[in-house]
């Protein structure tokens, strides 16, 4: 674990006029044991935005996110961030895994676990500066968990877990987001307050990308939609991506 | 009482097995935290398992003797958790399956080689423990072990508890955590060879586990879990040390007995998580279900 220049980075990424930051994945693939899991695909993204992830079963979301940040061995070609290939962990770019792949009953306070997202630019043992505790409250106010801070993370509903769990990324003071099925498993009017909050990290100048399942959402929600099936079908605004043709050859 | 105290105190055996007790029960509560939060219990037991085995092997090759033990103990503890490792990663059975079949051979392999061992008597040392039987070589070994062992787990603690939150998380942070994963197993096998002189090969789990897992059912925090489980493992193992002296009992075993009416105490009365609060919560939210 190292410490991040996190200096350097609130130089050249302030997040207030973001919007301009390039995200761009150009021709990935990946396999697994021999198989083909993805293949071609290219988009590019800015921050400021936030993109749907969309395809079936096994068509290669979670694949193609692992891939992002560099948790698939076996995959060939370029992610850039801001102009620079990424080749290893960069605490910028955050994946969150499906909820119930995470540890609920994890004994820890909401507080706590948004912290954890901070050591990495702390460090093994220095203390927290004053930066990192306002990092760390932004993050809770920014998610809307705050009065939440001192509650157990397996007592929450499955909304505010989610949210919990996307303040930890943000407070490891990540731009990119990957999201994977953000929305599963929550009632509706969780489902409601987290597609604000999204909404809100995009106009706020994170990018958000995230896998996502229902079709009469998505423009509501997302700025740009990712049609996959195990390769590239299409990119771009939802209204112009979601055309029969398409739909057929991700889900037919 | 004060007769007692006296001669633990004032005793050399009795003021050895007193610092012996303070750090192999700190010790073994603070990494039990790790263990216990990691839900890996199966796994430190499988370990333990390994420990007598490699003890009677490394007698048979080298007599018996400390360094004999530690390494037999240090080879068969590698050759099993790796082995089991090894084989889920390349075959189609889990590692708990390949744990438990090889961590029982070798505990059989271990009691046919006791067998033939013509030191029983004093291998039971290293079996069930006798604390008030340490020598300044032992306590000097213990302090410099254990030291080393704790320094690694508190300098540790940020990266270990990302990685007993989320493996993939803690990945995509660049934490090396198939190394962590090794260094955690190899920390365990020590400690269990660190407590040997204390509890033995048998009972180490006890002292390992149990402290973490009270605290897991008072506390919500991971670090008061880590640090709250040393202490206390550190406060039963100075008593039992004083009790078992009054009372003429094995230190060993009384520790691991009180530690298990201390969980027992915890399962039941604990305010948040007992059973007894539980039972009351459940029949006062029936009654009266808008509270």
């Amino acid at each position: 674990m190292v410490t991040a220049t996190h200096k350097q980075k609130e130089e050249h990424c302030p997040r207030a006029g973001a919007g301009t930051h390039c995200f761009s994945v150009d021709n990935l693939h990946a396999h697994y044991g021999g198989l083909c899991a993805l293949r071609d695909i290219s988009f590019d993204a800015t921050c400021g935005r936030a993109i749907a992830l969309v395809g079936g079963n096994g068509a290669g979301k979670t694949t193609l996110m692992k891939a992002i940040v560099g948790l698939v061995p076996s995959c060939t070609g370029t992610v850039r961030w801001r102009g620079e290939p990424v080749h290893k962990s960069t605490y910028e770019i955050a994946y969150l895994p499906q909820r119930e792949d995470l540890d609920r009953d994890f004994p820890i306070t909401v507080r706590g676990l948004v912290e954890l997202g901070r050591y990495p630019l702390v460090g093994m043992l220095k203390r927290m500066r004053a930066e990192d505790e306002d990092a760390i409250e932004r993050a809770m106010d920014m998610m809307g968990v705050r009065e939440l801070r001192h509650r157990q993370i397996g007592a929450l509903s499955g909304g505010q877990q989610q949210r919990v769990f996307i303040a930890r990324a943000l407070a490891q003071d990540a731009h990119v987001l990957l999201l994977d099925e953000p929305f599963a498993g929550l009632d509706q009017p969780s489902c409601d307050i987290l597609a604000d909050l999204l909404r809100k990290l995009a106009a706020q100048g994170s990018l958000v990308i995230a896998s996502h399942h229902d079709m009469r959402t998505v423009e509501d929600i997302f700025d740009e939609m990712l049609l996959i099936n195990k390769r590239m079908i299409a990119y771009g605004k939802p209204t112009d991506v979601l055309t029969e043709d398409n739909l057929e050859a991700a889900f037919g | 009482m004060m007769d007692v105290l006296e001669q633990v105190f004032g005793s050399g055996f009795g003021q050895r097995a007193l610092l012996a007790a303070v750090m192999i029960g700190f010790l073994n509560g603070y990494l039990g935290g790790y263990v216990v939060i990691r839900r890996s219990a199966l796994f430190a037991g499988a370990l333990s398992h390994t420990i007598f085995p490699g003890i009677a092997l490394g007698a048979l090759i080298a007599g018996l003797n400390p360094v004999s033990a530690l390494l037999g103990a240090g080879v068969t503890a590698m050759l099993v958790g790796l082995g089991a490792t090894g084989v889920s990663a390349s075959s189609r059975l889990d590692r708990d399956s390949a744990l438990a079949i090889l961590f029982t051979a070798a505990f059989g392999a271990g009691l046919i080689i006791l067998r033939r061992l013509s030191t029983y008597v004093s291998l039971e040392d290293y079996l069930f423990g006798n604390i008030l039987a340490v020598s300044n070589a032992d306590l000097w070994f213990v302090f410099a072990a254990g030291g080393i062992t704790l320094s690694i787990l508190i300098l540790l603690q940020r990266p270990l508890l990302i990685y007993l939150f989320s493996e993939v998380i803690a990945r995509t942070q660049g934490i090396p955590v198939h190394l962590l994963a090794y260094l955690l197993a190899a920390l365990i096998v020590l400690t269990m060879i660190i407590s040997l002189q204390a509890v033995g090969a048998i009972l180490t789990l006890g002292l390992l586990i149990a402290p973490a897992s009270i605290m897991y059912l008072y506390v919500d925090s991971p670090r008061v879990i880590l640090w709250g489980g040393g202490l206390l493992g550190t406060a039963v193992s100075v008593l039992c040390v004083i009790a078992s002296y009054a009372f003429n009992t094995q230190t060993g075993p009384l520790i691991v007995v009180s530690l298990g009416l201390l969980f027992v105490l915890a399962y039941v009365c604990s305010p948040k998580y007992g059973l007894v609060f539980r039972i009351f919560k459940y029949y006062h939210m029936r009654q009266d279900p808008d509270a």
